[in-house]
């Protein structure tokens, strides 16, 4: 490509992964895969609460800013990554926390360019210090954005337990232990201030404090970050892990673990093809991390967007059956086949053939014995239609009824709201609407199905005209407490007072409306008028 | 490294002094070739901030800074050089995918905002750094130069360089005064603004990619990183300065071109500095400068009305309590000093001053112990005293407080009613009570 040198190098296996971790190099491979590792992790964790509290852009500011707080440290101590960076990063974390509060509640600057102005100009600060006053601070202005992750293993080192540890990862290690007991022993309270601020505040926890605190332990954790990772990177590494977990999982304990994982996964992959590529290790573990988090944006299972589609495209079949289903419960519409249906409905005919297709396979439709390409209802796949039926009339008559629209407008909506609700809330459209028989149309609504209590008991308000049924029981009417106690209900005295004793046979033999009521002939020759409250409450069974 | 690096290089022997008057006499061409540059920038980064900073996106402009770093890098790949050409397309290219991957990814999860910015701000960055030191590790690429765009290097702009920033803040500068005021309404009504049939959709992916162009131009001169603090706060410097659509927009474009001179300057200074944060430091300067010293929302101006304010109802309670302390009947007659003190239960000392002041003000007389109230200080206390009473009437009317809650309220309000208020109190009151 250039010069002869390819720009992607061939990749071998064993050169780049294997002996990296065989020989004398393992030990400084392994250093600096851990303190990826690690500065992955902590950012990750820390990254959860500022997803969480929608604090990712103060958490980017922040992570920026404490470059001056480290030079300033550099300038006063002549320390690079000594007690005086971090408390110059503390300092720094917090006093950009505090002017952009200052500045955007003293002003009409808004939040969002607060943040842009404060930490533009502190960062730029740094910048011009670092490069004017401190060039024998080793920091070259380059890799204050992006780190020197490859140069961790070689710096200074101590012994722990008997092998040469980098004082940089002991460092980052020490952050790690102390953020994961910081979450630990505020685990509820951080719960609380994240999901719910205002009962944070009305429980009286200190919210202010916690949330300074936050600002200064993402300060320590950036700085211990910082020559690995560098100020720019780092905001990735807070965000990448913990979005990604959050694409995974609704629960906090889980995003705490998947971010880890991520965070280590970035860092081992990252690290094999930085040493391939001949890149910045930490550009690499970043660019793993986003890759990371777009599989899990197309690929999660419940929030991906492959799932999504999916979801998107199993109702949409639904639907189709469903239509086909009630379309051929018209009169005369055992039809030609798939293609008429498609033609009919206004679907494509691969949709048609296959709903069809799948409601073959539940027994609903069938061909036609003697006219190969007709289709027609099975008894099941009626009842299936009639009950889509019942719910689009019911949704009809709602509209009209409660609503107020004109019977002409209510097609569209009940075609599209018949799939979408449950048949026990169209049960409680039908109790509101007074269990009605017919629909805004004019057409009969095919009644329902459901039985109340046991196989074949039904309410007495589900029954039409000309049925006969006997009194098996009596529903219990539901009854809060406190109206048990107030108001007790009377219903079963006055049912019997009617007449309607148990075992009663009776006939419907008029139906009324508004107010919706039944009257019904008993066996001794007498009418009775049952209201729609006493209907709802009588237990009977259909004479066959 | 190029040639005019030697022209001022050899400044470094000279004083201080010397070397910024000759930056401001202009008569080396890097300083012309820079300083055009820095123009051309201010002006279009200036213009766009202030829709950028009233719409609040300042998120977006730092995002889509970093996000052309892979485009710049790819640019440069075309043929290895510093290819204006590719550069820029490279730039304009990178700036609008990641203005796009933000919207789609924001349509279809359930992250947050600023998350999915700072994420697409550093995953693009991160890319952009795997690419960037891929290239320096090539023997090719070593000198590329493209580690000024990090920080920015105006001394590094050529004049083919001019040309092509030339032409996009023509694009930019004829796109916003042609839209002018089509932008300004979305920016402030957006509702009303799609009542009224504006595409507001597409004016939004106008901003967004004249925001693009504006950011690949800063780039060379003040650097990725920092590109967001050009578009935000000359800006925000202008809002703290005037009300007026236009004046911001001059004042954001004044701010920009002076803080970018100075920024100039001072890069120059004698070592290769990066451009960027000296003009930011500039900007922020002159920010600061607004914040505390804008006569109408600085911090000492507010704090000057404040105190005026303040004295002004201590003078008025002074007055009010002269006249309360008067006889009822005959006003102008006066007090007696002590008796002054008494009903306004404080030191002796104090009511001399307040007396002191008042006269000042021509209110009233003192002869002695005696303080007597002037017809004008008649009137202003007649004045109160009717504020007062039409206010206490007013909340016992219409805000329904009891009549023992409205005293505080109608003690401070009295002296701020303005003239058109007390005409409707007052033909209210005529209107409830007759």
């Amino acid at each position: 490509m250039a010069d002869g040198i390819p720009f992607i190098p061939p990749f071998d296996f064993h050169e780049h992964v294997v002996a990296r971790w065989t020989g004398i190099e393992a030990h400084d491979t392994f250093c600096t895969v851990l303190m990826g590792a690690l500065v992955a992790i902590a950012c990750g964790w820390i990254g959860c609460y500022l997803i969480l509290q929608g604090m990712a852009l103060l958490g980017d500011a922040i992570s920026h800013t404490v470059l001056l707080g480290i030079v300033v440290a550099f300038l006063w101590t002549g320390q690079v990554a000594g007690w005086a960076t971090f408390i110059g990063a503390a300092v720094t974390g917090m006093l950009t926390a505090l002017l952009v509060e200052g500045l955007h509640s003293t002003s009409r600057v808004k939040e969002d360019a607060a943040i842009g102005i404060v930490f533009t100009s502190l960062f730029a600060l740094g910048v011009v210090l670092l490069g004017v006053f401190a060039g024998s601070a080793h920091i070259d202005t380059q890799h204050v954005l992006y780190g020197n992750l490859e140069l961790v293993a070689l710096g200074e080192s101590v012994q722990v337990a008997g092998t040469t540890v980098p004082i940089a990862v002991c460092q980052m290690a020490v952050i790690a232990a102390v953020l994961m007991g910081l979450i630990v022993a505020f685990y509820k309270e951080l719960l609380v201030v994240s999901f719910d601020p205002q009962l944070a505040v009305s429980l009286g926890l200190r919210t202010w404090l916690i949330r300074y605190g936050m600002m200064a332990v993402l300060s320590l954790t950036v700085v211990g970050a910082f020559s690995s990772v560098g100020a720019v990177l780092v905001v990735a590494m807070l965000i990448a892990p913990a979005a990604t977990a959050y694409l995974l999982t609704r629960r906090l304990p889980m995003m705490f673990l998947i971010s880890a994982a991520v965070g280590v996964v970035s860092s081992l992959i990252g690290y094999h093809i930085a040493y391939w590529l001949s890149v910045s290790a930490a550009g690499a573990m970043v660019s793993v991390a986003c890759t990371l988090f777009g599989a899990a944006f197309f690929f999660a299972p419940e929030q991906g967007l492959v799932a999504a589609a999916l979801r998107r495209l199993r109702l949409r079949m639904r639907m189709h059956q469903e239509n086909i289903l009630r379309h051929l419960l018209k009169p005369g519409a055992t039809t030609e086949g798939a293609e008429r249906l498609a033609g009919a409905l206004g679907i494509s005919r691969l949709a048609a053939r296959w709903g069809v297709a799948s409601l073959q396979r539940r027994g609903w439709v069938a061909a036609v014995a003697g006219n190969g390409a007709a289709l027609e209802l099975t008894s099941r796949g009626r009842n299936q239609a009639e009950r889509l039926d019942r719910a689009h009339r019911l949704w009809e008559t709602y509209l009209v009824q409660q609503v107020g629209l004109a019977s002409d407008h209510v097609h569209p909506a009940a075609e599209q709201v018949e799939h979408l609700l449950s048949e026990q809330l169209f049960e409680n459209v039908d109790d509101v609407l007074g269990h009605p028989t017919i629909d805004p149309h004019g057409s009969p609504i095919p009644r329902s199905l459901i039985a109340d209590r046991g196989p074949g008991t039904f309410t007495l308000s589900k029954l039409r005209v000309g049925d006969r049924a006997r009194v098996v029981g009596l529903q219990d009417a539901p009854q809060g407490l406190v109206a048990a106690l107030t108001e007790p209900d009377h219903s079963a005295t006055e049912v019997v007072e009617l007449g309607l004793t148990l075992g009663q046979e009776l006939t419907v033999v008029e139906r009324f409306s508004e107010p919706a009521s039944w009257r019904v002939s008993l066996s001794s020759g007498e009418f009775r008028d049952i209201s729609h409250r006493l209907a709802d409450v009588v237990l009977v069974q259909l004479a066959p | 490294m190029g040639p005019e690096f030697f022209i001022l290089a050899d400044a470094t022997n000279s004083s201080l002094w010397s070397q910024v008057v000759r930056f401001w006499s202009f008569q080396d061409r890097a300083v012309q070739t820079a300083t055009a540059g820095m123009l051309l920038l201010a002006i279009s980064s200036g213009t766009l901030g202030c829709f950028i900073v009233l719409r609040r996106l300042s998120l977006l402009g730092d995002s889509l800074g970093h996000a052309v770093l892979p485009g710049v890098c790819l640019g440069f790949m075309v043929h290895w050089t510093k290819d204006p050409l590719w550069i820029l397309l490279g730039a304009t290219g990178s700036a609008l995918l990641a203005s796009w991957m933000i919207g789609f990814i924001r349509r279809h999860s359930r992250l947050k905002p600023d998350a999915i910015m700072g994420l697409v701000l550093s995953g693009f960055f991160g890319v952009g750094t795997v690419l960037l030191t891929r290239i320096q590790n090539l023997p090719v690429g070593n000198q590329s130069g493209l580690n000024q765009f990090l920080f920015g290097q105006a001394s590094a702009i050529s004049e083919q360089d001019l040309w092509f920033m030339g032409t996009l803040s023509l694009v930019i500068v004829s796109c916003v005064m042609l839209a002018f005021k089509e932008l300004v309404l979305t920016s402030f009504d957006e509702g009303f603004a799609t009542a009224i049939g504006l595409p507001v959709r597409g004016l939004h992916y106008l901003l967004m990619g004249l925001t693009a162009l504006a950011v690949v131009i800063s780039i060379q001169a003040v650097g990725v990183v920092l590109v967001s603090a050009m578009l935000i706060t000359p800006a925000a410097t202008a809002l703290l300065c005037t009300d007026r659509m236009r004046y911001m927009v001059l004042i954001a474009v004044a701010c920009a071109v002076l803080a970018g001179l100075v920024g100039l300057n001072l890069s120059f200074l004698g070592r290769t500095l990066p451009t960027g944060p000296f003009v930011v430091l500039a900007l922020a300067l002159i920010f600061v400068a607004a914040y505390l010293f804008s006569p109408r929302y600085g911090i000492v101006a507010r704090a000057v009305r404040r105190l005026r304010q303040a004295q002004k109802t201590a003078r008025e309670n002074g007055l009010k309590s002269v006249f309360l302390a008067s006889p009822h009947d005959a006003p102008a007659s006066g007090v007696g000093l002590e008796t002054l003190t008494k009903a306004r239960r404080e030191e002796p000392g104090a009511t001399v001053r307040m007396v002191r002041a008042l006269a000042r003000r021509g209110w009233v007389t003192q002869e002695g112990n005696h303080v007597a109230l002037t017809d004008a200080g008649l009137i202003r206390a007649r004045e109160l005293d009717r504020n007062y009473r039409l206010w206490e009437q007013f909340l016992t009317d219409e805000v329904q407080l009891p009549a023992d809650h409205t005293q505080r309220d109608a003690e401070n309000l009295e002296h701020i009613l303005e003239p058109d208020l007390v005409r409707e109190l007052e033909a209210r009151f005529k209107e409830r009570h007759g």
